[in-house]
């Protein structure tokens, strides 16, 4: 499963050199195949399955969960647009991305791309991302986006 | 969802500081104003340090930028799957 994604290198800058390519899904994958189907992990993390959420929105959700809920709010807007109401197709993984991540993808030339992304994320093969699969996608470029700043960091540093 | 994602990023970054990890009390304090709307417990620091060190993959007592991805991607999960759930039971 490791080795499925650290085949794809992507790079989240327009330059494409500034911050060298990025392993896209490094982590992803090793974080997916636990927090999501290992049980045990559940209780070492300190929240038992079912996992202990309340039961009612807060009033006043932070930055944060205003995030998480954006993200299920559009994984669910797209994936709702055919007979799959829980899943992306192929179709419905490009018209999340060029709508929703229209930057990102501005930034790759190669017009793979999303065919490549799509490959990789689809873990069990069945030609279809369901969210926790999509997790990994947010996963890999938030990890891309925070490598950048620290490059960017360590660059104004030396100036 | 590029502003989620950029939400995820500095949110950590705020966090720690600039830091690479997050030490316990930066990571307590994160759960308190971020999660306290949507996990049970976040008032309670021994919860919270259960958490931690469950999430300590490498067990050097502080919280990475992975790790902190692992609880976003657990939580998001979650609220992802009571979602589909509560959508079945209306239908």
């Amino acid at each position: 499963m490791s080795n499925r994604v650290q085949r794809v290198h992507v790079s989240l800058t327009h330059s494409g050199a500034a911050a060298g390519a990025v392993p896209f899904y490094k982590t992803s994958a090793a974080l997916l195949s636990h927090f999501c189907s290992d049980p045990a992990l559940l209780h070492r993390i300190g929240l038992p399955q079912p996992c202990k959420l309340k039961q009612l929105p807060a009033a006043m959700p932070s930055d944060l969960e205003t995030a998480m809920q954006l993200l299920i709010t559009v994984f669910h807007r797209y994936a709702a647009k055919d007979d799959h109401n829980n899943t992306l197709s192929r179709r419905e993984l490009r018209l999340l991305m060029e709508n929703e991540l229209s930057n990102f993808l501005k930034s790759q030339k190669d017009p793979h791309t999303i065919d490549k992304i799509m490959k990789d994320l689809d873990a069990n093969g069945d030609g279809q991302v369901d969210f926790e699969e999509f997790v990994s996608l947010v996963v890999g470029l938030s990890v891309a986006c925070e490598q950048c700043y620290q490059t960017h960091l360590k660059k104004t540093a030396r100036q | 969802m590029e502003a989620a994602i950029k939400t995820i990023v500095t949110t950590f970054i705020n966090s720690s500081r600039g830091k690479d990890n997050l030490d316990s009390k930066s990571f307590q304090k994160l759960v308190q104003k971020q999660f306290s709307g949507t996990m049970e417990d976040t008032d309670s620091s021994s919860a919270i340090k259960e958490m931690q060190r469950g999430l300590d993959e490498n067990s050097d007592g502080k919280v990475s930028f992975e790790e902190y991805l692992s609880l976003i991607g657990y939580v998001a999960n979650a609220m992802s799957e009571r979602k589909c759930g509560s959508n079945a039971d209306a239908s």
